[in-house]
């Protein structure tokens, strides 16, 4: 098998994290465009030897000189990852603690929706080695979760946090806002009833119209009208003055965790680190490469079965996009990029480099500079999309 | 015998877009040899990408074909209404056409307009039904529709320009039917120039059809209509690729090369003369074309200004009826007022300058040209709006109008009648053409033909009605000139002249799709109209409070910066007015249709 040569060097010097995508689901959210298939136990033992045969390539091409690689995080994401056994959880993380050294403290996320959590399924998950959930709750609101194709109500994924909360002391849960019709006050309501349950950790997505997706179509026929975004700002607004006030700490644009939990894995997204993405559709930067697999199981398994990596593209970043990338992703985070950091991978300093946009950022209010680093303000977290962009080469 | 002419037959093709013209022409110079097979790109005579793209010919072409000792010379002419002029002068040089029609389409509106072009130039017209191949096709209708507009169809001809069906017995019938041209040698020099265009070693390359007489290298020639003279270099034939003959004598079709430096002295329609022997009078028919359509084209980087002077001086060496003008806009900065046939020639000005010189352009709404009589006397001849003087010091104001001709199937009369008064048409006629055909004939402004006339003139008749015009003169008007407010400040491009009776309709639905064009800035933003001091119509674009990617795509960043990318690449594409980024769109918001209608 083909790699790129500097994907070693990389993975020499540094941990990285590994992302595991499990296409299958009972049945699509409207508003999901990540891949899945129709879930079939049979079709998803297949894949999983196939995921197997992957990882093992990933462990031989990265051992190639003899070392071992050290995981720092590992994160079950799919689809619906919930649909897997414990005990094929526990195969799998089998595999990657023989093949890939997996730090003792790693932190191992598992993406999981409400309806399908039962007590004896989390405490076999907990056992299997997962240390952390992502709850797929979306919203306290009946309409809402009917209008997202979710298949649970309020009244179950208050149950089932709770429930999660006696096997699991690191949890997230997932809220989408600014879904069509729904006001600033049931908004509101969602978050009350969240903060109520006090989760580890929460993300806030606003709600996008993906192409291709069941809502994009809906949208087309004019069933409904996308939210403005002036009440989506109130939205997000209101949900960062709610969740600070109840002792979280808003880390990153879309992400709030209590002391100590932050999302280790999205973390290495945002800092610019690697991470190895294996499944379907699944992403990897590595080594300066971005690259990803066929997002296609049958094409994904056939690739594998023909001895090769399923990667359909793979992107090595300029000196330029790298250093656009390291930017515009650690602004995401709300303690910025570092000066210093920056300087040290790029040997250029970051306010000189990019002096004239700089200028204009800080003069619009959108972005500002303080203690070695550069970081957006709150109008900034508002149109962070104006600041990333002028980094781009 | 000296200058023989028997043996030549001048033809063009006329078709509606899609009949099969460029195809049957292929076919008849693959036939005939003058290009093998293996040789033949599709569609030799249009050369231009942007022709092949479009399907429409822009520059006329010729061809010479031999066949069983003949000499038929091919004219394609360019096939739309700005153009019409050309099509006219392409016409003149021939003696016959062939009438390419679809065998499962039957006659249509243009195909008609054109028919009757043909008729008025007395060409003997040769039908061709094409494309019997088809399962669809019904030759017997159309044979009905063509004896219904009075078309002799004894001779007409059942063809196949794909499997090549009929090209034999369409040559023959070329030879049968049309009339060689006339010999007259001995007369002095005239030469019909149907087209010009421009190399850049030989410079000036007329196309001609010598009417009378003969012309030879080291000859001195006259242009009639500016009694310029010149020595010929060489004179040859199209094979299509040109070939010397040292001599083109009366009947011939051929080229021209006297070492002429500009286009805009060699223009279509002029004649050409002996400088030595002249003759009395130039052939009928030649007008000087004036452009009908202004806008200002401006580049979105005002650095690139001397690159859009470079291309349009390009751009002119082939195109006498292309002019342009220095202008300054304060909402765009330093630019050009350039003058077109009309739409679709400024479309592919435009297009040409984006595509061959890679320039990124804000391009105005099209404008006309007025008359203003000041009260001092003084007459201006205004092209942009935005020098239009104080209304106080105006006497009164003229617009171009123009005789547009309709042609449409009955049942829309009644659309498109009322379509024409709204856009200020005097009824002029209306005649049955066939049983279920009309024309119609308006007297019209043609500063209302030029917004968006011909696209609701199409929806309204379902695609069917087609549309020619001709300019007839200048009309007084009630006008006055509309401004536009973006922010409290006037943006000079945004002003348009309307009538004073639609000014605040005008305004109200100009503001309203300017809204939706301009993307919301980071601040609130005002679109007013006004009309001098008085606003007519306000709307206001929403500050713009969020637009940030919120979704965490699983690591996928490559979609994130292409999400990012996309927004940049836009936001380059803007033009910042003031404080305010305004997309080349809103600059023809006055072309577009309101969603409502």
């Amino acid at each position: 098998m083909k790699m790129n040569r500097d994907m070693n060097n990389d993975i020499n010097n540094d941990t990285f994290g590994l992302y595991l995508h499990i296409p299958f689901c009972q049945g699509k959210c409207r508003y999901c465009d990540f891949y899945s298939v129709n879930f079939e136990q049979a079709l998803l033992e297949k894949y999983l030897s196939y995921l197997k045969k992957e990882l093992l390539s990933y462990s031989i091409l990265l051992q190639g000189k003899g070392r071992k690689v050290e995981l720092e995080t590992i994160y079950f994401g799919g689809g619906t990852p919930g649909l897997l056994s414990a005990e094929e959880l526990a195969q799998v993380l089998d595999l990657i603690s023989q093949e890939f050294s997996l730090s003792p403290l790693a932190e191992v996320s598992l993406e999981v929706n409400p309806s399908s959590l039962t007590g004896e399924k989390l405490q076999a998950y907990r056992k299997s080695g997962i240390n952390r959930l992502s709850i797929g709750v979306q919203s306290f609101n009946d309409r809402e979760l009917s209008f997202l194709g979710r298949r649970h109500d309020a009244r179950e994924a208050r149950e089932k946090i709770e429930l999660a909360g006696r096997y699991f002391d690191n949890y997230s849960i997932d809220l989408i806002y600014a879904i069509p019709d729904q006001e600033l006050a049931d908004w509101e309501r969602t978050l009350q009833q969240a903060i109520q349950l006090s989760p580890y950790h929460v993300s806030l997505y606003s709600l996008q119209i993906e192409e291709g997706t069941p809502l994009a179509s809906s949208l087309a026929a004019g069933e409904f009208e996308e939210t403005d975004n002036s009440l989506d700002a109130e939205m997000y607004l209101l949900a960062r003055q709610f969740l600070r006030a109840s002792g979280y700490e808003h880390y990153e644009i879309s992400n709030f965790a209590r002391n100590g939990y932050q999302s280790r894995h999205n973390r290495l997204y945002w800092e610019f680190r690697p991470y190895l993405g294996v499944g379907p559709g699944s992403h990897s930067f590595m080594g300066g490469e971005r690259f990803w697999n066929h997002a296609d199981l049958s094409l994904y398994m056939e690739k594998l079965n023909q001895g090769e990596l399923p990667v359909q593209e793979r992107i090595q970043l300029s000196r330029e996009e790298q250093m656009a990338e390291m930017v515009f992703m650690g602004l995401r985070l709300l303690e910025g990029v570092s000066l210093t950091e920056f300087y040290k991978m790029f040997n250029v300093s970051l306010t000189e480099y990019y002096a004239r946009e700089i200028e204009k950022l800080q003069s619009q209010g959108l972005i500002t500079i303080g203690n070695d680093r550069i970081s957006l303000t709150e109008k900034g977290l508002l149109l962070g999309n104006l600041v990333f962009m002028e980094f781009l080469p | 015998m000296k200058g023989k002419t028997d043996h030549i037959r001048n033809f063009c093709i006329i078709a509606h877009i899609d009949h099969g013209k460029s195809t049957l022409a292929d076919r008849l110079l693959e036939y005939t040899g003058v290009l093998s097979e293996r040789e033949m790109k599709d569609q030799v005579l249009d050369k231009m990408d942007l022709e092949r793209e479009r399907g429409i010919t822009i520059k006329a072409q010729a061809v010479r074909l031999e066949y069983k000792g003949y000499e038929l010379n091919l004219i394609d002419t360019p096939g739309h209404v700005d153009f019409a002029y050309e099509v006219s002068r392409s016409l003149a040089a021939c003696e016959g056409a062939l009438l390419v029609i679809d065998a499962s389409q039957g006659v249509e509106a243009q195909t008609l307009a054109n028919i009757y072009l043909a008729l008025e130039h007395d060409l003997e017209i040769i039908p061709v039904i094409n494309k019997i191949d088809l399962p669809s096709a019904n030759p017997d209708w159309v044979k009905e529709q063509l004896m219904d507009i009075g078309i002799d169809v004894e001779g007409a001809i059942l063809a196949s320009a794909k499997d090549g069906t009929g090209i034999e017995d369409i040559l023959d019938a070329i030879i049968k039917y049309i009339p060689a041209p006339e010999n007259t040698i001995d007369s002095p020099l005239r030469a019909l120039v149907f087209d010009s265009i421009y190399d850049a070693y030989q410079g000036v390359i007329a196309y001609v059809r010598i009417v009378d007489g003969q012309v030879k290298p080291g000859e001195e020639i006259k242009l009639m209509s500016n009694n310029k003279v010149y020595e010929v270099d060489e004179v040859g034939v199209f094979k299509p690729d040109m070939v010397k003959t040292g001599i083109l004598s009366s009947g011939e079709v051929g080229y021209i090369i006297a070492g002429i430096k500009d286009v805009k002295n060699c223009r279509v329609g002029d004649t050409i003369t002996s400088a030595q022997n002249p003759a009395s009078e130039p052939l009928p028919g030649y007008k000087k074309i004036k452009p009908m359509v202004y806008s200002g084209l401006y580049p979105t980087d005002n650095a690139d200004y001397g690159l859009l002077n470079d291309a349009l001086e390009k751009l002119q060496l082939n195109d006498a009826s292309l002019t342009y003008e220095p202008e300054t806009s304060e909402a765009l900065g330093f630019g050009f007022r350039v003058g077109f046939l009309g739409l679709l020639h400024m479309e592919i000005i435009q297009e040409r300058l984006e595509r061959e010189y890679g320039l990124d352009l804000v391009v105005t709404a099209p404008s006309v040209e007025y008359l203003i009589s000041l009260k001092d006397g003084e007459i201006l001849e205004i092209e942009n709006p935005a020098d239009f003087p104080d209304v106080n010091n105006i006497e009164k104001i003229e617009e171009p109008y123009v005789k547009a001709e309709i042609f449409l199937p009955d049942e829309f009369v009644g659309q498109a009648m009322e379509l024409c008064q709204q856009n200020r048409g005097e009824f002029k006629d209306m005649q049955y053409i066939d049983e279920n055909r009309v024309r119609l004939v308006y007297d019209i402004p043609l500063s209302e033909l030029i917004t968006d006339f011909f696209d609701h003139l199409k929806s309204r008749t379902r695609g069917y009605a087609t549309l020619d015009y001709e300019f007839i003169g200048f009309k007084e008007s009630k006008l006055v000139k509309l401004d536009i407010l973006i922010s409290g400040e006037p943006v000079d491009a945004l002003s348009i002249i309307v009538h004073a009776d639609t000014a605040e309709a005008k305004g109200r639905s100009l503001v309203s799709r300017l809204k939706k064009l301009i993307p919301q800035q980071m601040f609130e933003v005002p679109v007013q109209a006004a009309i001098g001091n008085k606003i007519i119509a306000r709307v206001n674009i929403k500050a713009l409070r969020k637009n940030v990617l919120a979704k965490c795509y699983g690591g996928d960043v490559t979609r994130k910066r292409k999400l990012l990318e996309r927004q940049k690449e836009g936001k380059k594409r803007m033009k910042m007015v003031g404080k305010v980024e305004i997309p080349q769109e809103a600059f023809m918001a006055v072309l577009q249709r309101d969603e409502d209608e």
